[in-house]
């Protein structure tokens, strides 16, 4: 459930990566790149590493574009699909 | 000695040998069945060989609206975008002198910005990154600015065409601007075409910066007067890069280490490549190891700003060269180790001069052509060159010499430390111990390590003398664009 996912990728967020933000500052419709969240190119493979072991599963390389990345509603309806 | 494109009948493609002046490569290039329909792309806009006479003659129309006389020397923002690479080819085609500068917004995370537009520049040019920008309009993505100067004679070196001038990256201390020949940095990038095995049936990808040399001279250079199809890429991450092999199908990669550790995460399948250069700081050679066995032959190349190409591996290298080396010295280059072990170089196509932001000449204490190049290196019977660290990372403590580099390997030992730099401090000389010494670490994901465990770890694996002063954890190490680690401002963070 997208609901219950969301959560847990915010807090990957501001408590895993290297991003100046907390938890409470994320919203969800927040672009994760570059003018919304802004996450680096660094801090995006540690984001798709913590999400392939928090929710089981791995992306593979087609499933790696701009789009399920595009903000965590898309991201976490994306993994719900999982 | 000049180059020039050859046709090899038998495998039917081109490539550069003996190469004459840059329009005669652009003939071959526009003409050539070989090349005309590759093509130089950013993802967004493409331009074959073919059109490129069209571009290049509306770039000349565009600056002759433009400019009321011929400027000396252009300040040009560059980017990775297409537009910004025909603007690139068409300076070299107008041996338009100019100094390459990062684009705007890349340009605070290089040290000591302040001075970045030298004062006997006339114009300045920036490409636009709005989607408008259309390459066959110059006008929807050129900007060309007067600049205020001061009119006073300037000297010859900065008055003079066919120059390029590229600021120092100094990843220590302050900026310098040093001046080449165009013609000796295609010289350059034509060495190493030769030495990369470059054809016009490779698909090369630039993700690094061709605002620096690295991308510039060895990359993207090297690949035009080959023929070869080029995709520039910028802002790399994961995705754009994934997304950029998916469509462009590169068979060529100019890296980092950086780079290479991303698509070892992030990428799940294996082969793709013929050949992937890496260059900057030393590369691991665990990930030497797993880039190579997963994505294809990896080498290393050496150059300097300074010099140009130095070295380079040659892709038919046995695994173990190219771990182990950086290759042969280029054609033309001579290569000696000094008395203390430092890397000395005579180029064939090095630089004229460096000078000040006035265009005055500064000293440069050369002898006979012979630079010392800084890095510490051996060189084998077979002539391969091992580069082993930065000559001045070498500090006396208690009075043994120390490489901090072999501090760096010891400590990336321990368990659950990832990435490790030793800076000295010269400032803070400790009375009879020599400088002081701060290991920056980078611990992996998971790891509960904190500094005083690293240091006491240390007294296990290095003798007394070696063992950091200050041990200090952090999440990443700082990178500035040109792929090599930000030494200042990891000096900047103790402050």
């Amino acid at each position: 459930m997208p609901s219950t996912i969301i959560p847990i990728l915010k807090k990957i967020i501001a408590e895993e990566l290297d991003v100046n933000i907390k938890v409470e500052e994320i919203n969800n419709e927040m672009p994760l790149l570059e003018d919304g969240i802004g996450l680096d190119s660094v801090a995006i493979m540690e984001f798709i590493v913590l999400i392939e072991k928090n929710f089981d599963f791995k992306f593979s390389d087609d499933e790696l574009t701009f789009e399920p990345f595009k903000d965590l509603n898309t991201l976490a309806e994306f993994i719900a699909n999982k | 000695m000049l180059y020039y494109l050859s046709l090899n009948l038998s495998l039917g493609y081109l490539r550069p040998n003996f190469m004459t002046r840059f329009d005669e490569i652009l003939n071959s290039l526009t003409q050539s069945q070989y090349t005309k329909n590759n093509f130089i792309s950013d993802g967004n806009q493409q331009c074959s060989y073919q059109q490129l006479t069209d571009s290049l003659n509306k770039l000349q129309r565009y600056f002759s609206l433009q400019t009321i006389q011929q400027p000396n020397c252009i300040a040009f923002e560059c980017n990775n975008t297409l537009p910004a690479a025909l603007t690139l080819v068409f300076l070299f085609q107008q041996q338009q002198s100019f100094i390459l500068l990062p684009p705007a917004g890349d340009q605070q995370k290089e040290p000591d910005f302040k001075a970045s537009i030298p004062l006997f520049c006339d114009y300045k040019l920036t490409i636009s990154t709005e989607k408008t920008a259309n390459f066959q309009q110059p006008e929807s993505f050129l900007r060309l600015e007067k600049l205020n100067i001061d009119n006073s004679p300037k000297p010859q070196l900065v008055t003079a065409q066919g120059k390029i001038y590229v600021r120092t990256s100094g990843s220590m201390g302050a900026a310098k601007i040093i001046v080449h020949s165009q013609q000796y940095l295609l010289n350059n990038a034509a060495n190493y075409a030769q030495r990369y095995q470059l054809t016009s049936d490779d698909k090369v990808v630039i993700p690094v910066p061709i605002f620096h040399l690295y991308g510039l001279g060895a990359g993207f250079l090297s690949a035009f007067c080959t023929g070869a199809s080029i995709r520039l890429l910028k802002r790399t991450n994961i995705l754009s890069y994934l997304d950029m092999e998916r469509k462009f199908q590169p068979n060529v990669a100019f890296f980092t280490p950086a780079l290479c550790e991303m698509l070892l995460r992030g990428r799940k399948k294996s082969g793709g490549y013929r050949l992937v250069i890496t260059s900057g700081d030393r590369i691991k050679d665990a990930l030497f190891c797993d880039f190579d066995h997963k994505f294809g032959t990896l080498i290393s190349q050496y150059g300097s700003t300074e010099m140009g190409a130095i070295a380079a591996s040659n892709p038919t290298d046995s695994f173990q060269q190219r771990l182990k080396s950086t290759g042969k010295a280029m054609i033309g280059v001579q290569l000696a180790i000094s008395s203390k072990g430092e890397l000395k170089c005579k180029p064939q196509y090095g630089f004229e001069a460096y000078l000040d932001s006035h265009g005055q000449t500064l000293s440069n204490p050369v002898i006979d052509n012979w630079f010392t190049t800084g890095d510490l290196a051996t060189i084998n019977a077979a002539g391969e060159v091992t580069i082993l660290g930065r000559a001045d990372n070498q500090v006396n403590r208690s009075g043994f010499l120390v490489m901090l580099t072999d501090i760096e390997k010891k400590i990336e030992m321990i368990t659950g430390v990832s990435q490790v730099i030793v800076l000295s401090i010269q400032e803070q000389e400790q009375y009879g111990r020599g400088q002081q010494l701060i290991a920056f670490c980078v611990l992996q994901k998971k790891s509960a390590l904190n500094s005083q465990q690293i240091r006491s770890n240390c007294f296990n694996i290095l003798p007394k003398y070696a063992i950091p002063d200050k041990i200090k954890t952090i999440n990443q190490m700082p990178i500035l664009v040109n792929g090599k680690i930000d030494r200042q401002a990891l000096l900047n963070q103790m402050e």
